[in-house]
């Protein structure tokens, strides 16, 4: 991601007005849109998000969740630095049945932390944080014990903390996505094509070598109507 | 972008009234007006503009909602919605209910705006076989076309020469070839799979898709963004808007009346269309407008609605509906589609695989000549997906729901990012007396328009073909190590819901019989001779070749056909 550069957001929104103009066929300076983009993140930050539909207390335990589903590491920042409890709590606003489904959730994380440690989720320790965690993802393989009344509602919190990361600048560029750009001509990299093309040459080994299948939901990108 | 008043009450007659700017108004439109006729087109949703209305280029983010929609009802939905796709419409409509008999499964894909389906669709534009055509003298099934491939092929020519086609000349009888632009080269996992169907014996070859690859006519090449299904603001795709109804409105000859709902066609007791009748849905208000010549091109199924809620004491059973087939003979495209994880695209460098918006290399149906070894008629294609695409709402629910959270959540995704593939077989339906559509007595639409209720069901030979792409597409998936997203298939349960392709097609067939078919070869009515169908709802049968480009060729032959017609005075 671009780093915003030490200019102002009046210069760059007029940057990006001449692109526009000059450009006129349809391209625009990408560039630019995302510097403005990233400006206009930044000052929503400083001026400190208001949640519209969670508490307070709410929020807080989003945040840390997010923090924990998908926690800052050398490849990225945080879910929380990609603005997932601002995306949860927007659609929550726009949603009852979302809407209650996080606050019964977040109250069952409370209520059940309270009952491990006295202490409500953001305040107990990390250790307890993530023992609570791990405690759902094996209720949820094992589709029993205690805890699985909260699988529903972490799963919900996970699938859109792991959709606000993948949505924002910086979980485009932990996974290296390179598009949405414009060219003049398609090309694979020279990198790309030697390792495929050693792949290739490995297909007596590959095949059948990948086993039974996976009968989990495939992954649900952009409905592709356009490959009609 | 010039936008025409509403037209206003008047006895002044319009030479031709097209009703649809989709692939097949939008090249009536764009001929005609070429051959100096004038033209009015009415579409039942709004003018496009699009630098406004096409979201090119946006990232996610760029929503607050991230493409989950408001509230988050993509998450929701039973159907898929997304943001950013150059829709204008959708699987469901406000106010624009259809019905589904008991029994059937159908769902039925309309795009309210001026170019239609043509803004975002696939682009895939591949010819008919010479065999397509006749189908009947194959294999005894289905009807044969009145037409054959070389009456076609000349407009396959002048289709492909318009909104330039990529390709390469192979000399496969079942993929025809054309006028080609050089194709983009493949894509890095597209040259695993072509190794993988090589050892298969299966052709796969640079696909055939309307996106330039050079300038042509002032529109420029595609700078391979792989937005294409979210409308290209700069026309290196081909859309019936950008390409043919805005180089028509040029000509000063094409008049476009848009937000204008069709209820009726009137005749004139005499075999002749006169007047069309729609809602201006800006006002909600009826009003008539009158035509020497009326082409119909609404879409397959929205055409024969407009033609059976046309009644009248001349055409009791609907306009140009005598033979009674009006809605019968629906099909749509057989789908079967499979993912995989392929572990040897694993680690590999990281590129932009964008491309043209869609997969650079296809495999055309390769057992024509063995059909009866294969235990069902006709055949399929095989379209494919992978790369390292654009992240999205849901692109990595997968990976999470597998690796927990925390840190192994992130290097899992990391690890599995563009290493999916897919393959999706698009296979040839024959068409049966259980699909079908028809007036729903019962049900209106917001302006007491009534309603299309749909009946389908496959037959053995669509889920045997189904169940024989499975096998292929495990087959491919094996061959390269991968990992497949579902069992092999016992049955041909994953075959696809009727109308979900989107190639619905044949309810107003053409033949040379006025007892069986609704209109002659140049898509004319054999009971009304200055009325026309010029959309997919012409077609005798569907041959596993998407339908866009025919409905290109057929409907500039009527156009060329009509244009002569009216000179000599005969409409």
């Amino acid at each position: 991601m671009p780093d915003a550069p030490d200019i102002s957001r009046r210069a760059v929104l007029k940057q990006l007005a001449l692109a526009v103009t000059a450009a006129g066929s349809g391209a625009f300076n990408l560039e630019a849109a995302r510097v403005v983009h990233a400006l206009v993140g930044e000052e929503r930050q400083a001026g400190g998000y208001i949640p519209k539909l969670l508490t307070g207390e709410e929020f807080a335990t989003v945040s840390r969740l997010a923090e924990l589903i998908v926690p800052a590491d050398q490849g990225g920042g945080s879910g929380v630095d990609a603005g997932a409890p601002e995306f949860i709590d927007l659609l929550c606003s726009q949603n009852d049945d979302l809407a209650e489904l996080y606050q019964t959730g977040l109250a069952w994380v409370d209520e059940t932390m309270l009952d491990r440690t006295d202490a409500r989720f953001v305040e107990a320790t990390p250790d307890e944080q993530t023992a609570l965690l791990d405690g759902l993802v094996e209720a949820e393989e094992r589709r029993r014990g205690s805890l699985r009344r909260g699988v529903l509602f972490f799963d919900w919190v996970r699938r859109m903390t792991v959709d606000a990361y993948y949505t924002s600048p910086i979980g485009i560029a932990d996974v290296g996505y390179q598009g949405n750009a414009v060219l003049s001509e398609f090309e694979v990299s020279r990198e790309a094509l030697n390792f495929v093309n050693y792949r290739i040459g490995q297909l007596d080994e590959l095949e059948n070598s990948g086993g039974e299948s996976e009968e989990d939901e495939p992954d649900e990108d952009e409905p592709e109507v356009d490959a009609r | 972008m010039a936008r025409s008043a509403a037209i206003q009450p008047t006895s002044e007659t319009h030479d031709v009234v097209v009703i649809g700017s989709g692939a097949g108004g939008g090249t009536v439109a764009h001929v005609l007006t070429g051959l100096g006729v004038r033209v009015t087109l009415l579409e039942a949703g709004p003018m496009l503009d699009p630098m406004r209305d096409f979201k090119e280029h946006q990232w996610p983010y760029d929503a607050d909602h991230r493409g989950a929609l408001e509230g988050g009802a993509r998450y929701f939905s039973p159907v898929p919605r997304t943001h950013f796709s150059a829709w204008s419409g959708g699987w469901e409509l406000d106010g624009e209910p259809f019905t589904v008999d008991r029994g059937s499964e159908f769902q039925w894909f309309r795009s309210r705006v001026v170019g239609g389906r043509t803004n975002h669709y696939g682009r895939m534009s591949f010819r008919f076989a010479d065999y397509d055509f006749k189908p009947y003298d194959r294999d005894g099934l289905g009807e044969n076309w009145p037409i054959t491939y070389p009456e076609i092929a000349p407009y396959y020519e002048k289709a492909e020469t318009l909104i330039g086609v990529t390709g390469t000349f192979e000399g496969i009888r079942s993929a025809p070839d054309g006028v080609f632009q050089a194709p983009p080269p493949p894509k890095a996992h597209e040259l695993l799979i072509q190794a993988a169907s090589e050892r298969l014996n299966i052709p796969c070859i640079p696909n055939r898709r309307a996106v330039l690859t050079r300038p042509l006519n002032g529109r420029p090449a595609c700078h391979y963004c792989g937005q294409c299904g979210r409308g290209c603001q700069g026309g290196a795709n081909y859309s019936s808007s950008q390409t043919q109804i805005f180089p028509a409105l040029e000509t000063g000859l094409l008049q476009i009346v848009d937000q204008a709902m069709v209820r009726e066609i009137v005749t004139d007791g005499n075999g002749k269309a006169t007047e069309v009748i729609y809602i201006d849905k800006r006002t909600g208000t009826e009003r008539r407008i009158r035509c020497r010549v009326l082409v119909l091109a609404a879409s397959a199924c929205e055409s024969a609605r407009i033609l059976l809620n046309s009644k009248n004491e001349e055409f009791p059973d609907g306009v140009a509906n005598s033979s009674g087939v009006v809605g019968r003979n629906l099909m749509d495209t057989v789908g079967y589609g499979l993912s995989a994880r392929v572990p040897a695209l694993e680690g590999m460098p990281r590129y932009n695989s964008d491309g043209a918006g869609g997969a650079h290399l296809y495999m055309p149906w390769w057992r024509w000549e063995e059909q009866e070894a294969l235990g069902f008629p006709r055949g399929y294609h095989i379209e494919m997906g992978g790369g390292y695409g654009m992240p999205g709402i849901g692109s990595f629910g997968r990976v999470a729901r597998a690796a927990g959270y925390g840190a192994a959540l992130k290097a899992q995704a990391r690890k599995e990012y563009g290493t999916r593939i897919s393959f999706e077989g698009r296979g040839e339906m024959i068409p049966n007396d259980d699909c079908y559509c028809e007036i729903d007595s019962d049900v209106v639409d917001r302006w007491d328009i009534p309603v299309l209720k749909f009946h389908f069901k496959w037959s053995d030979y669509e889920r045997d073909q189904a169940k024989h792409m499975a096998e292929t597409f495990h087959a491919l998936i094996d061959t390269m190590g991968g990992i497949a997203s579902a069992p092999r298939a016992r049955d041909a349960s994953g075959i696809s819901v009727g109308g979900s392709i989107i190639h619905e097609v044949g309810t107003v067939r053409m033949g040379d019989d006025p007892e069986t078919s609704a209109l002659n070869s140049f898509c004319q009515t054999h009971d009304v001779e200055n009325l026309f169908v010029c959309d997919g709802a012409s077609f005798v049968g569907n041959p596993d070749k998407n339908p866009t480009l025919t409905i290109n060729a057929l409907a500039w032959r009527a156009s060329e056909y009509l244009a002569e017609e009216m000179r000599r005075g005969n409409v």
